[in-house]
């Protein structure tokens, strides 16, 4: 760039317009204007300098006719002629004197004329008269003056002005004069001819002609001079130069007597006027350098040359400014373009934009111009990048290509497409509908559908799922994926897009599925797949009101007695022969679903009779009768209760239905099994009250409407009172105070036993050791609880147990838990954990409902039971009958005998206290002994009791 | 880089735009030319830093006064001022003599010398230069300081000769010639100035002295040869005996000569003042007794040295007398 070509650069160029547009014109207008005025002032100068030398002239003349008219008037005084022409001898001092002195007298007078220096008067005898500037005559250069008297009797004039001369009078401080001359003449009376007497000569300064001279100014360097005929300078400026000889010029040639001339003198024009003073030939010559005159027109030019400075200045700084803000962003521009063109500019490098104008705009566009193909520049490369990873993503995965010219209906489908097939690459036409008719015929609808929802444009693109037919036939699931490229109109004409190899994933989702509504087991519906069948059953129904259907819940009974007897295998093995065998009886359509455990359903469809459901029950009864041969020998008798619900209008989620075929399978398990009962609305009334007791029971407990009354425990024989069972109350706000009976099953059911059971323990202790604690001596020794079989699965009761105990100070072995056979059985193991822990802590274990169970006996063997309490079934038996009766007397001999006590319940008679006593019963509760004691009513009897 | 290249064409062109405004060359002095014409002209370029001193004298026709320049014009040289020489026509032509003066205090001369043709008139005009800063110096006829006390004239210094005592000489010498008793007339200078009444009363007083000496008449000649002539005429019309007669300068006195020539009378003894050249050949041919060389070219050169001086600051003594010389035939032998 350091060389850069001028007709390239803009802002030459720039300056060139503005030169000619402004600077040029201004040039011109100031070049014009001082040419012109210079002109002018010259031509004027001239005009000016002639008049001026006119009036010098004129004054000069004026001087010399002065000094001519004083000579002449000196020479018309008749003294002097006389004096002069007295021929005496004036030879003695006298004569001289006098004349002088007379002479001088009248020549005196004629001194005042302003620069005459004096005057002289030669006779031509040799006497000389003086006056003037001073009185020292006594040099004379006599020469001189007899040249001036020849001169002067030569000239035709009357008065010669002989030039500029050496004064005559050598003592006078004046050395150079102008001196003018005159012959004094006598007329002689004998030749009557005019005779020379004397020369008079008048001196007159140059002094003062200089003074007068000097005064004018002409400008620098330039100069008037006056000359004589004889060419010796009278006047110059140079005082130095007067009286010397000038040398010839040209111009004084043919000089006219007025002229005005420019000729070159020392190199330089000089404009010269030229005067003559006509009388002696003098002449008077302005002499001027016309730079002198030139130089009055100096102003235009100094301000022709300030303006056009000012503008070059201007021109220049617009020029800076133009090349920084124009010419340098082009440049930059310029440069940017080239770097572009050779690659060598960093395509993020943006320019700064100078400003708003049009070059901040060619800036910004030049930026937008970067932007874009950096931008280009960036997608070409994402676009490389992209199609990198499209061919490898192409080549790595697995997908098979199509793209599809909708125009010319051709097809590619890439290799791997074909592949998927299970066709070679050669095989297969070109035709869509080739393609199209390998879709499976299930899927074809939802694939056009997918299809035309995104060529109409509904569908950002276009994916369905389906199957396509292999070489094989095989069908195989693909995942079809695609994108339709439109005209501008919208139109599509081309779609491309991919199928990827979801087989193996649409099958694993089958599976799942399968899984998902199948148990695995017995490969039946599970209760998802059969509650969706239920729901289609009950859509249906309402469409068609007269297609009946029922749901059947079957529950094999004592399953769980084989599964815990024979192994889960075994049980396993019969769920499979039970599901064989219902299969075996039930139709095609009928839907067979396994809910889990020992539960099965079945929908039965098209029912238009009751009568229907029940032989369908009747028949899946008689299916499980005959005995089930597990595991070889073995062969298990099953049997199941079957509860029908049969559909109706009434019914609106498949939940619906199964409830109430579940109410009525557990009304057929109560009614004693290996039966079916149909569902009616006093079932679903029941279940109800069931779930609002429930409800009220909760409520209950948060709010302390449970209480505990106090049944004593009286040794019977001595009537005295031995302690207290503590007994559950439900303070109901409607139904008044509730016996245990009415809810317990409930209670046990929801599991609100547990914390119940607690607050009981809780109640029971603190009541317990508060009465201890006021009613030392009448206080009773124990206070018994109830346990549900349900507590016994709550790990945590055990240790609140005795934490209770502690608190209330009272010893565990005042504390009796009551424990029923049947919820031994219910929780064997469980039980028999937390019997032992509460043996190991002292409690007493006491068996309630003693008897009633299968294997009363048992239970004494396996754990250390402290009393038995003899169900109050038993001692109602006595007074009944001698046979009935012996079973107590039994019991309480094998308790004595195993030293367990035996506590008798429900004694309500004498007679049968009596009987009890007789046969060693030591304890006994009973209205007869004593009714359950609201806790105020045990504080009113151990208070009297205390009082005795 | 391209911005110096349009500076360098800036610059170009800025130089093709001056040169083309005009053809000079050199226009630094142009301010000069138009200045010019505001400077005064009228000094005299070369004698501009010299003072300029004026003599003013009497008479352009007494020799007395040439010597008087002759010495003025000494001083002028060797003290490097300079000398206008200005000179009534006539002894008598005091009018004149003021009108010189005038034209000098319009001429703002520095200094005047001056020979006051009266010692009262000329002293107004004086004054008058005095005021205008003017330097006087008076020589050969004094002023009368009365006057000039009067009429406020500051102190001029006075360079002159003691007019009475060389009179005196002067008369003494004709006296000394006379036992017999002698009747003798003085011809006297201008009346009522310093220097003429000082030299008739020196005269007198050496008249006085010789007992044979009668004076029978005393008249003015104003100075002049001619009046001398006519005076002597008229003195020895009345008194036919005169035989001594002192003039007060030599002019008269050989104006008196001339009479006496013409008329015979060769016994008359006389004596004149001045000691002019023509009255030094008149003593050595015997015409003449005496006269009193009063110095003039020294009372020149010392008016032009006062002058000098004066304009110096130096303060100058009021009176300086020349001593004067009697010139006889025996001093000229």
């Amino acid at each position: 760039m350091s060389l850069f070509p001028l007709h390239r650069n803009i802002a030459i160029k720039f300056i060139a317009y503005l030169m000619f547009l402004s600077v040029i014109p201004l040039l011109v207008l100031g070049i014009t204007s001082y040419h012109i005025s210079r002109n002018i002032l010259q031509a004027e100068a001239q005009r000016y300098t002639l008049h001026l030398l006119r009036n010098q002239r004129d004054y000069l003349e004026l001087q010399l006719d002065q000094v001519e008219a004083l000579l002449a008037n000196i020479a018309g005084v008749e003294t002097i002629l006389q004096a002069l022409g007295d021929p005496r001898p004036r030879t003695d001092v006298y004569t001289r004197l006098a004349t002088q002195a007379r002479i001088g007298y009248i020549l005196n007078n004629y001194l005042n004329l302003k620069g005459l220096i004096s005057i002289d008067l030669f006779t031509l005898d040799g006497d000389h008269y003086h006056v003037g500037d001073t009185l020292d005559v006594g040099q004379v250069d006599t020469t001189a003056m007899r040249q001036m008297l020849r001169s002067a009797l030569d000239s035709d004039r009357l008065v010669l002005w002989a030039g500029v001369e050496r004064n005559v009078n050598v003592n006078s401080t004046h050395e150079q004069v102008m001196t003018a001359a005159k012959v004094l003449r006598r007329v002689n009376r004998e030749t009557l001819t005019q005779e020379p007497l004397a020369l008079l000569l008048a001196n007159y300064s140059v002094d003062e002609l200089y003074d007068r001279f000097h005064r004018t100014d002409l400008g620098e360097d330039a100069y008037i001079r006056v000359v004589d005929q004889r060419g010796r300078l009278i006047y110059h400026p140079d005082r130095a130069l007067i009286g010397s000889r000038i040398d010839a010029t040209p111009w004084h040639v043919n000089a006219e007597p007025e002229m005005s001339l420019t000729a070159v003198i020392a190199g330089q024009p000089h404009t010269i006027s030229h005067v003559v003073v006509p009388r002696n030939g003098w002449y008077l010559e302005s002499i001027i350098p016309n730079r002198t005159l030139a130089a009055k027109a100096v102003q235009i030019q100094r301000n022709t040359a300030l303006i056009l400075s000012a503008c070059f200045g201007m021109v220049g700084l617009a020029a800076l400014l133009y090349s920084r803000r124009v010419v340098q962003p082009i440049r930059a521009i310029i440069d940017s373009f080239k770097q572009l063109q050779t690659n060598s500019l960093d395509p993020r490098a943006r320019l700064v934009v100078p400003g708003r104008d049009e070059i901040g705009e060619l800036t910004r566009w030049f930026n937008a111009f970067m932007d874009n193909l950096a931008a280009r520049q960036a997608s070409e490369q994402a676009l490389r990048d992209s199609e990198m990873r499209y061919s490898l993503a192409v080549r790595g995965a697995n997908d098979g290509l199509w793209d599809w010219d909708l125009r010319h209906q051709q097809l590619y489908l890439s290799a791997r497409f074909k592949d998927m097939l299970g066709y070679a690459e050669h095989e297969l036409s070109a035709d869509p509908t080739e393609w199209l008719s390998r879709i499976h015929a299930e899927d074809r609808d939802r694939f056009n559908a997918a299809l035309t929802a995104h060529l109409t444009g509904e569908a950002p693109y276009f994916e369905c799922e389906h199957r396509l037919r292999r070489k094989d036939d095989r069908y195989l699931w693909v995942l079809g994926r695609g994108l339709a490229v439109r005209d501008p109109t919208g139109q599509p004409y081309r779609m491309a897009g991919s199928n990827a190899d979801i087989d193996s994933r649409k099958r694993g989702e089958e599976q799942l599925r399968h899984h998902a509504l199948h148990d695995t087991l017995t490969e039946l519906p599970n209760r998802v797949a059969f509650l969706d069948y239920v729901h289609r059953a009950i859509e249906r129904h309402k469409r068609h009101p007269d297609h009946g259907y029922a749901v059947l819940f079957l529950d094999l009974d004592h399953f769980k007695f084989i599964n815990d007897t024979q192994g889960h295998s075994a049980g396993d093995a019969l769920l499979v022969e039970v599901t064989r065998r219902l299969r075996s009886v039930i139709r095609a359509t009928d839907v067979l679903a396994r809910l889990g455990g020992d539960e099965f359903v079945l929908l039965l469809e098209d029912m238009t009779d009751v009568h229907d459901m029940t032989d369908t029950a009747d028949r899946l009864l008689r299916a499980l009768a005959s005995p089930f041969a597990l595991k070889e020998q073995i062969a298990v008798t099953v049997s199941a209760s079957i509860g029908i619900a049969v559909g109706s209008l009434a019914y609106e989620t498949p939940e619906q239905l199964l409830r109430d075929a579940d109410i009525a399978m557990y009304r057929a398990k109560a009614l004693g099994k290996a039966r079916y009962e149909l569902f009616d609305i006093v079932m679903r009334d029941q279940i109800m009250h069931r779930l609002a007791l429930e409800t009220e029971l909760k409520c209950a407990f948060e709010l302390g409407e449970f209480r505990l009354w106090y049944q004593p425990i009286m040794a019977l024989e001595s009537r005295q009172l031995h302690g207290f069972e503590a007994l559950l109350r439900w303070q109901h706000p409607e139904r008044g105070l509730l016996a245990p009976g009415e809810f317990m099953q409930v209670l046990e059911d929801i599991g609100l036993i547990v914390p119940l059971g607690i607050w009981v323990l809780e109640e029971a202790c603190r009541q317990f050791a508060d009465w201890r604690h006021r009613y030392s001596s009448a206080a009773p020794l124990k206070i018994s609880v109830n346990l549900s079989a349900r507590q016994f699965r709550d790990a945590s009761f055990v240790q609140r147990a005795m934490a209770i105990l502690t608190a209330n100070g009272i010893p565990a072995a005042a504390l009796a838990a009551e424990v029923t056979e049947t919820a031994l059985i219910q929780d064997t193991q469980d039980a028999a954990v937390m019997l032992r822990q509460l043996e190991m802590l002292g409690f007493e274990i006491h068996m309630d409902d003693f008897g009633t169970g299968y294997s009363s006996l048992s239970y004494l063997d396996s754990f250390r039971v402290d009393a038995i309490k003899i169900d109050r079934s038993f001692v109602a038996k006595i007074g009944a009958g001698e046979g009935r009766a012996g079973l107590i007397k039994v019991l309480i001999a094998l308790a004595r005998e195993m030293r367990i006590k035996v506590i008798a319940e429900g004694i309500e008679t004498e007679e049968q206290l009596t009987y009890l006593i007789a046969h060693g019963c030591q304890y006994g509760q009973g209205y007869h002994l004593c009714r359950p004691l609201a806790p105020s009513a045990v504080d009113a009897m151990l208070e009297g009791a205390s009082v005795t | 880089m391209s911005q110096r290249f349009l500076i360098l064409l800036i610059a170009v062109a800025l130089a093709i735009g001056v040169s083309s405004c005009g053809d000079s060359n050199d226009r630094a002095p142009s301010m000069a030319a138009q200045k010019t014409s505001t400077s005064p002209v009228a000094a005299p370029s070369k004698l501009a830093s010299k003072p300029i001193i004026a003599l003013v004298m009497k008479t352009l026709t007494n020799p007395f006064f040439i010597d008087m320049e002759k010495g003025a014009r000494r001083a002028e040289r060797e003290l490097g001022v300079q000398l206008q020489v200005k000179t009534a026509a006539q002894e008598t032509s005091i009018e004149q003599q003021i009108q010189i003066v005038e034209e000098l205090i319009e001429a703002k001369v520095n200094a005047i010398v001056i020979a006051p043709g009266d010692s009262m008139d000329l002293i107004p005009v004086l004054k008058k230069a005095q005021d205008a800063g003017i330097r006087v110096i008076n020589i050969d006829n004094r002023l009368d300081p009365v006057y000039s006390a009067r009429l406020g004239l500051g102190p001029i210094p006075f360079i002159s000769v003691d007019n009475e005592q060389g009179a005196y000489k002067a008369a003494k010498a004709i006296s000394e010639h006379i036992e017999r008793p002698t009747q003798a007339a003085i011809v006297e200078g201008i009346r009522g100035a310093a220097n003429a009444e000082a030299r008739k009363q020196g005269a007198l007083r050496a008249f006085a002295e010789n007992p044979a000496i009668r004076v029978v008449a005393s008249e003015t000649a104003h100075w002049k040869i001619d009046e001398g002539y006519q005076v002597a005429e008229k003195l020895f019309n009345a008194h036919p005996d005169i035989s001594a007669l002192f003039c007060a300068n030599d002019m008269m006195a050989l104006g008196a000569l001339k009479y006496l020539e013409i008329s015979g009378k060769s016994q008359v003894l006389v004596a004149g003042f001045d000691a002019l050249e023509q009255a030094r050949a008149a003593i050595r041919a015997g015409k003449l007794v005496a006269s009193v060389d009063q110095q003039a070219a020294q009372q020149g050169y010392l008016g032009v040295q006062y002058a000098t001086r004066a304009l110096a600051g130096e303060t100058l003594p009021a009176e300086t007398l020349i001593d004067t010389g009697l010139v006889t035939a025996e001093t000229l032998k």
